[in-house]
């Protein structure tokens, strides 16, 4: 652990320290760069301070800065503030995440010569394919523990999974195992081993599921080139007149005023806080915003096709016991149009404790019908409906001029409205899921609407031209060349897969960019 | 009360508030053949009496006894106690229920009850009681065993032991 001087302008700064802020702060320092990692959030302790209660952990890990909505999704009427399930906290959303670490296929990095010209969609393929991709994510799944691979063992499967594979085989399902987990299935990389907790979400209180928390922030701390400072909420990025960024103004702990110098600035806050935090430091020669002349920052938001099905039986079944996302079927992942989409998703399980069950299986709901559901809580099987949706421009991460956040600035405004893609690709999984706990008996199955977005992608995306998107194919700014983007706002298109284990290989590859790039004295 | 009765009152109640002041209310229940008391200290005794029925109808479950749902009265009641404007809004919302049906709201029937409630459910004050027994009353830890939730895992080494792949109803072959 270094402390480095708020004027030394040679650190690289990275801003959060999630997938992407984590992963590449500890690649940098692993390579001798100097690096001050700026988390907005407070550092927990995953022994002493987790609990496992939903609601505790919701208050003490989700980002719950302001935030306002529009658009005819229906978390603008149900959850108008919480547009988002992500987390202010050293580790990022790395704590909150399920572990499901899949790779995307090869035709999702060429969404729009796959796909073709669908109206509405702002579809473009990725300027990297698959390929160029392997070797990190390889290296990606290493640093995780990823389950299935480099011969680590899968889980075993717990109740929720035995009722998903079971109705998944009866209806012709060939793809169905307990996934590819960062979940450790023995010990591993000084990590515990799986004890079957359930509360996942809630930061795994064994340290079993990979987190950036108490890997990679620990392994960097280990390196005399890495500096971490929690709650120092970043608000401005800073410039020279040639254009290139010189520092960041953060507001610390105190509530006091920072400016950190930097020789690089990584921005890797998810894709509601990068975009608003490069909007919000635009300055008279970038008067859009920094790394916008495409006009591309904050548009073509994506949060994934996403539903769920829970299905009542007439026997017990208690889902929650053991890991939440230990189970997929990746049957329906393939693009195949014929279906009446573009695009593929998986089924993955998912349970919730009786607190969030209550809040999410059909918001605003009351009354007998409701409540006879949440009646059949023990008896319930669960599964989470995930897929690609389309890139939209008029989804986007703007400025709301109106609402000021505690430290004055314009808070960020998320606006979504589905495409017709996504619309008939959840029809199409609420029905095969239907279809699954069908096979095996259900009473009842009940259509979950979208949860508040875990998948946050695509604000920031990449482009092999400038006029197509923020940052090129290492995630950096086409404008600016000392300004990087290292979260899941770089997608070009969002896959079907969790994001995580792609966030962190792109996190790895622009790590080894930025100090090829360091070394020739080219940034 | 006995202090039997207390202590249950306050464990019951423990996730979900209890101020109880020299000039509060109680009223007085019975759970499993013991006495219990709902405590409220802002708004008055009609007014809790009618949030109270009008709790176990927003979300009904029999298996419930009442001390679950004035839980969630007292949580309310604490906000009453803190903000004069939460303190009208549920006098007024629970006064707009006595009027509205054909006696006071806790004395209607259950079918009587839903449809006055379905004609507010639109007002705030409906989703201001709707939205604070939506976490008041399924994050009570008392209240997970009734649904068998088991609640933290941690403390008991988590389900590897304890049951995480027991399941045993399913059909054995696929077809």
């Amino acid at each position: 652990m270094a402390n480095f001087d708020l004027n030394d302008h040679s650190v690289v700064v990275v801003i959060g320290s999630g997938a992407g802020g984590g992963v590449l702060s500890n690649q940098l320092a692993q390579k001798g760069i100097k690096t001050v990692c700026l988390e907005a959030g407070k550092r927990l302790d995953f022994v002493d301070d987790f609990v496992n209660d939903e609601w505790k952990m919701f208050s003490m890990t989700a980002w719950l800065d302001k935030r306002t909505t529009s658009g005819s999704w229906r978390l603008a009427k149900d959850f108008p503030n919480l547009p988002a399930w992500i987390c202010k906290t050293v580790g990022g959303t790395t704590l909150h995440w399920a572990g499901a670490s899949l790779r995307f296929h090869e035709h999702e990095f060429k969404a729009r010569s796959t796909y073709g010209d669908i109206q509405g969609a702002n579809l473009l393929d990725w300027p990297i394919t698959l390929q160029d991709l392997e070797p990190y994510y390889a290296k990606a799944e290493d640093n995780m523990g990823v389950t299935r691979t480099n011969g680590i063992p899968g889980l075993p499967g717990n109740n929720n999974f035995k009722v998903l594979e079971a109705g998944a085989k009866r209806v012709g399902y060939k793809q169905v195992h307990t996934g590819r987990m960062a979940i450790n299935s023995e010990p591993r990389d000084d990590r515990n081993s799986c004890h079957q907790l359930g509360f996942c979400f809630q930061g795994c209180k064994m340290g079993a599921k990979w987190s950036t928390l108490y890997s990679d922030i620990v392994k960097a701390e280990e390196t005399d080139k890495f500096e971490l400072r929690p709650q120092s909420h970043v608000v401005k990025i800073e410039h020279d007149d040639s254009g290139k960024v010189t520092g960041v103004v953060y507001f610390d702990a105190d509530g006091k005023s920072q400016r950190q110098k930097a020789r690089i600035v990584c921005v890797a806050g998810n894709t509601i806080e990068s975009p608003r935090l490069l909007l919000n430091s635009a300055s008279s020669k970038f008067p859009d915003g920094l790394a916008n002349s495409s006009g591309q920052v904050g548009k073509n938001y994506m949060r994934h096709m996403t539903g769920s099905v829970y299905a009542v039986f007439e026997k017990p079944v208690h889902m929650f016991r053991g890991t939440t996302m230990a189970g997929v079927v990746l049957d329906e992942a393939h693009n195949d149009p014929s279906r009446g989409f573009v695009g593929g998703y998986e089924m993955e399980t998912l349970s919730l404790g009786l607190p969030f069950m209550g809040a999410f299986l059909d918001p605003g709901s009351w009354g007998p019908e409701f409540a006879g559901n949440m009646d059949a809580y023990d008896h319930m099987a669960g599964m989470w409906l995930v897929g690609e949706d389309m890139p939209q421009e008029g989804n986007a991460v703007t400025l709301n001029t109106d609402v000021k956040d505690q430290y004055g600035m314009p808070v960020p405004n998320v606006h979504f409205d589905d495409h017709d893609n996504d619309i008939a690709m959840r029809n199409h999984a609420y029905k095969q899921g239907s279809a699954v706990y069908d096979a095996v008996g259900a009473v009842k199955t009940i259509h979950t609407p979208p949860y508040p977005s875990t998948h946050n992608l695509g604000t920031n995306r990449m482009s092999e031209k400038p006029q197509d998107g923020v940052v090129n194919k290492w995630g950096q700014s086409h404008d600016i060349a000392n300004l990087f983007v290292s979260d899941g706002s770089v997608f070009t298109t969002g896959g079907s897969e969790n994001p995580t284990l792609t966030i962190v290989a792109l996190a790895f590859r622009q790590a080894d960019y930025i100090a090829d790039q360091m070394a020739k004295n080219n940034i | 009360m006995t202090t039997t009765t207390i202590s249950r009152r306050c464990f019951v109640k423990a996730s979900a508030m209890t101020a109880t002041a020299a000039f509060s209310l109680s009223l007085i229940g019975r759970l499993g053949g013991q006495a219990w008391a709902m405590t409220v200290k802002a708004i008055d005794a009609t007014t809790a009496d009618t949030l109270l029925a009008m709790c176990r109808r927003v979300y009904p479950h029999d298996r419930l006894e009442d001390v679950f749902y004035a839980a969630c009265v007292e949580g309310l009641d604490a906000k009453a106690a803190d903000s004069a404007d939460a303190k009208k809004q549920l006098t007024d919302g629970a006064a707009m229920l006595n009027k509205a049906g054909s006696k006071a709201f806790a004395e209607l029937g259950a079918d009587e009850q839903l449809a006055v409630l379905k004609g507010i459910e639109t007002t705030p004050f409906f989703q201001t009681v709707r939205g604070n027994m939506v976490t008041a009353l399924y994050g009570n830890s008392e209240v997970w065993p009734k649904f068998g939730y088991q609640g933290p895992s941690y403390p008991y080494g988590g389900y590897l032991e304890r049951g995480f792949n027991d399941i045993a109803w399913l059909p054995k072959e696929s077809r």
